[in-house]
């Protein structure tokens, strides 16, 4: 079995608890920072292990961090994006019920290493037992004394706020994340400026996912060194990957970047229920573009999956087997980012919608000669030139799915029904 | 400073210009929606995409700025340009399209841009257009159709950043998103019909002027805006002989902001009761005025005059004008009293009352003075080093009889002094005249008392200067008209010299001009022809120490 590192005690009872995280060594890392090292050489040993942001993007934590100036008239803030709203994602919410305390001491750490003294967990409204049980961690923090004015004993004062979002998807991008804490509509913010220097309340600001920060600790444990053996080349570390779909043991599966997408699904969850083929596989969450059976050997790491035009985005798979209508899917799939398009911007405001409409008229058998090029016409033409990423992110799975599974869309309008014979059922959405 | 270089030609600008702003100064025009000069930046029309050399993705030249040399923008690049259609059919999917009965037609920058940068036809299809609510009465004078928006947010951040009154808002999301108004809210501010000006599409526009005229059939006459002393540019919009709005004019190539009460002042001009020929009223009494020739109404003024001055002297005729009339009015008016008839009641009438009650300053636009040309009218005499009277000497004098004869160029006297006290003596003081000549555009409770009323031409029918507060001199111009036997007040004091045989020569507004420029020191170096070109001229501080007007707020002129 591969080492486990974020997931490896989540079964020692109290493991959420102060007592249950401390009886496995918790907080140590914190100690030994405080102790024997600066701020300076904890954000040096992050970025050596090259730890890359596990929110989608893969970005270097280490190196974010390095854009925030050292001396600033204002103070600086992280926040820590928990907002995981990305459908066929769900990893973040079992580091926050299951060991919140890691979070917390991710997040300490980090503080520490970039000179902040408040931190902000922007939870996903949706996230109602993850919240209780994180606030309650952080109570215990604060009742400890592991967070408030003095942090553990020493110079250094950190508040940690739980503040919860009230369900948008959009709130999950960093800069629609800093304008809903600022109470105001989650909509984002032109770049540049980038949040490291004018970020929440004006001031440079971090913003890294909950599964990069609960990483830190383990990292200044036991060095970069140590991370850096685990992993693919420049993909170094575990990633927690969440399989979803047609698969026999759908669950949180901890594994090293640069696991086949095959091992993934046949080794660790299961394989497909029997008598069912393998038709594709999302390889991380909806807005990352389609992989066929044929490309399921590529490695599910953040440069191996760019490398095949998808991506690894949040580590959620989805797998897809023969049952399923490819047009139903990318119409459910379009309905969800047309929904969740804030409005801002004209191409994604008006276009995912539109997209909406056309695939959803092709799925139930009214789509009309050219519909189909129509389709892919209007994300190639929504991609790109928006605020913010969400309309590429609405345009790829649309581009994919007709590109790999144009005949199924053809077949739609031509013979106006669906083509599969064993379709699965039809469940009502929300 | 960095260099950058826009379509081929290179500029230097100050850093952190944004393209937008550096390729204006090119003259390269980037088409746009959301933004404008005078309100944040917002990005989010997606129209001013420009392709930046070396930058992966197309820049929104709007919020993109220039802060290091070498940068190289391309604005009519195949790629910008597929861009620029691609933008527009979003734009327009989900607009009705209903350009036949929309006012914004002819101006809306929705059909100017397609024109321009697309003509793609339609590829909607079969599917549904999202409709929103239509008509929806949202302020005193504004109505929204949320169809027609293109949610620029142009309207919300000008409530929020300039008229400091944030009740628009987005609602929804998607392409459900709309402008709305908060809850138990109006868009009652005093500047809510700038969000007409800025709004690109037909989603806000006037109650005044909804259906009222095609835009097309509409012509231009720039002007100034005289209902207080900010003397804000406009355009007058007019056709046939009516006025149908009052736009902003620009200052500084800027088109400026208005205020509502000043922008629908335009309506008593266009009042169909308004005189069209002189009055006179027969000898044994006022009460019914008559319609008159100039020839009859001038011999009757000219005669009663000259009897006047023959028996009781020349101090015995007696002048008003007021801080309505324009500066070439206020040089040739104390002229034409002080050397041609020689008199020396002269006063200036120049209160804070004005034609139209735009409300207390509030340190944005409005000032508390609503007339148009205080400072000129209380300057221009003292450098003439003619000093006038006050206006109650003038009182006094016609109570005591020692004036006989009176003659006021003043649109309102009487309406505006406040009611009471003060306006029963001066109405009192008018009715012992023996000769009360009132020389105004409308009828009036002053006008009612007179003689003879001279109808002379409201500020939309003549031309002209006026000084506003801060010591701009700016030309008004002549949309229409005068409107019947009217005549612009110039005109009617020259006719009235010929009738006297005075030699004066006071008919043309440039020349009159002329003449001020070189007689008053503070109006030396100006050219008439000048003031045509840019709205306006700030003047050298004042050499004679001329008084200086109330300063009431903040003097944030656009």
């Amino acid at each position: 079995m591969p080492e486990l590192i974020l997931t490896k005690d989540l079964d020692v009872p109290d493991y959420h608890r102060l007592a249950g995280y401390r009886s496995r060594g918790g907080y140590g890392a914190l100690k030994k920072a405080l102790d024997e090292m600066t701020p300076a050489t904890v954000g040096a040993e992050v970025k050596k292990a090259s730890l890359r942001g596990r929110g989608g993007a893969g970005f270097p934590a280490g190196t974010k961090w390095g854009f925030i100036p050292a001396q600033t008239e204002k103070p600086k803030y992280l926040c820590v994006n928990a907002d995981e709203g990305e459908p066929g994602t769900f990893k973040d919410k079992v580091i926050m019920e299951r060991a919140p305390h890691m979070l917390i001491e991710g997040i300490i750490l980090s503080c520490w290493a970039v000179g902040i003294h408040h931190a902000y967990i922007y939870i996903r409204g949706e996230f109602v037992k993850a919240r209780k049980i994180l606030q309650a961690a952080v109570d215990e923090c604060y009742a400890e004394g592991i967070l408030g004015p003095k942090v553990m004993g020493k110079e250094f004062c950190l508040d940690v706020t739980v503040h919860a979002g009230a369900g948008a998807y959009i709130c999950g991008e960093e800069t629609g994340l800093i304008e809903s804490l600022e109470g105001k509509p989650g909509k984002p913010r032109i770049k540049p400026p980038f949040p490291a220097l004018v970020g929440l309340f004006g001031c440079s600001t971090v913003v890294n996912n909950v599964e990069t920060l609960a990483f830190v600790p383990h990292i200044i444990e036991r060095g970069a060194d140590w991370f850096l053996k685990i992993g693919s080349e420049r993909n170094p570390g575990t990633r927690l990957f969440g399989v979803s779909g047609c698969v026999v043991k759908p669950g949180v599966f901890e594994l090293p970047m640069g696991t086949t997408l095959r091992e993934i699904i046949y080794t660790h969850a299961g394989g497909l229920p029997e008598g069912r083929t393998l038709k594709g596989v999302i390889p991380g969450g909806v807005s990352a573009p389609i992989l066929t059976p044929d490309e399921i050997d590529t490695k599910a790491d953040f440069d191996s999956l760019a490398a095949k035009k998808s991506m690894a985005g949040s580590g959620g798979l989805i797998v897809i087997d023969d049952s399923v209508c490819m047009v139903r899917l990318l119409a459910r799939i379009a309905r969800f980012f047309a929904h969740e398009s804030c409005g801002q911007c004209t191409p994604c405001r008006e276009g995912t919608d539109w997209a909406f409409k056309v695939v959803s008229r092709i799925e139930r058998g009214e789509g009309q000669p050219g519909d189909v090029d129509k389709l892919a016409s209007i994300a190639t033409s929504f991609a790109g030139i928006t605020i913010c990423v969400l309309a590429d992110a609405a345009a790829g799975p649309i581009l994919s799915f007709v590109q790999k599974y144009r005949e199924e869309f053809d077949l739609h309008v031509t013979e106006k029904r669906c083509p599969l014979e064993n379709k699965a059922p039809s469940r009502p959405g929300p | 400073m960095p260099k950058v270089t826009i379509d081929g030609r290179e500029i230097e600008v100050e850093p952190g210009t944004t393209i937008i702003q550096a390729a204006a100064r090119l003259g390269v025009k980037i088409p746009h929606y959301c933004w404008h000069p005078r309100l944040s930046v917002a990005g989010n029309c997606r129209m001013c995409l420009v392709e930046v050399e070396k930058a992966p993705k197309l820049m929104t030249a709007c919020s993109t700025p220039i802060e290091r040399d070498g940068m190289v923008v391309h604005t009519r690049s195949a790629k910008v340009k597929e861009a620029q259609g691609t933008v527009l059919e979003f734009l327009l999917l989900n607009h009705p399209l209903d350009c036949p009965i929309c006012d914004k037609a002819g101006e809306c920058r929705l059909q100017d841009l397609y024109f321009e940068h697309s003509r793609r036809d339609s590829r909607l299809g079969p599917d549904e257009k999202v409709h929103k609510p239509k008509n929806v009465d949202i302020g005193d004078h504004i109505v929204l159709d949320v169809e027609r928006c293109i949610l620029c947010t142009r309207c919300v951040r000008f409530m929020r950043e300039f008229a400091k009154d944030p009740v628009l808002g987005i609602i929804e999301r998607g392409d459900h998103s709309e402008i709305t108004i908060f809850p138990a809210r109006r868009l009652s501010s005093r500047y809510s019909l700038n969000t007409t000006d800025i709004c690109p599409v037909g989603a806000l526009t006037s109650k005044e002027f909804r259906f009222a005229q095609r835009v097309w059939f509409l012509k231009h006459t720039r002007s100034v805006c005289p209902h207080c002393s900010a003397g804000c540019p406009v355009i007058l919009d007019h056709n046939r002989g009516q006025i149908y709005r009052m736009m902003p004019g620009e200052r500084d190539g800027l088109a400026v902001w208005l205020c509502d009460p000043g922008r629908l002042g335009y309506t008593c001009v266009n009042d169909e009761k308004r005189p069209v020929a002189p009055l006179l009223a027969p000898p044994e009494g006022r009460a019914d005025q008559v319609s008159t020739t100039w020839a009859e109404a001038l011999a009757a003024v000219s005669a009663g005059f000259q009897e006047h001055l023959g028996k009781a002297g020349p101090n015995s005729v007696a002048g008003i004008f007021s801080n309505w009339c324009t500066n070439e009015e206020v040089f040739a008016f104390t002229r034409l009293m002080t050397r041609g008839i020689g008199t020396a009641s002269v006063a200036c009438h120049k209160p804070l009352r004005g034609l139209v009650d735009s409300g207390a300053p509030d340190g944005i636009l409005i000032r508390e003075d609503k007339n148009p040309n205080t400072r000129g009218a209380s300057e221009i005499p003292t450098l003439m080093k003619k000093e006038p009277k006050a206006l109650t000497d003038i009182f006094d004098g016609l109570m005591s009889g020692k004036i006989k004869a009176l003659w006021v160029v003043d649109p309102d006297l009487l309406g505006r002094i406040p009611e009471g006290k003060e306006r029963k003596r001066a109405q009192d003081a008018l009715k012992k005249a023996k000769l009360l000549v009132v020389q105004s555009p409308f009828v009036n409770a002053t006008s009612r008392l007179a003689d003879v009323h001279l109808v002379s031409a409201p500020w939309t029918e003549k031309e002209g200067t006026f000084t506003n507060v801060e010591g701009l001199v700016q030309k008004i111009n002549r949309a229409h008209g005068p409107r019947g036997e009217a005549l612009p007040d110039l005109a009617i004091f020259q006719r009235l010299a010929d009738a006297m045989q005075i030699n004066v020569d006071v008919a043309e507004p440039a020349h009159v001009f002329g003449e001020l420029a070189t007689a008053v020191a503070s109006f030396r170096g100006i050219k008439y022809k000048d003031l045509d070109r840019g709205h306006g001229k700030l003047r050298a501080p004042d050499p004679a120490g001329g008084k200086q007007p109330e300063k009431d707020g903040d003097t944030k002129t656009p």
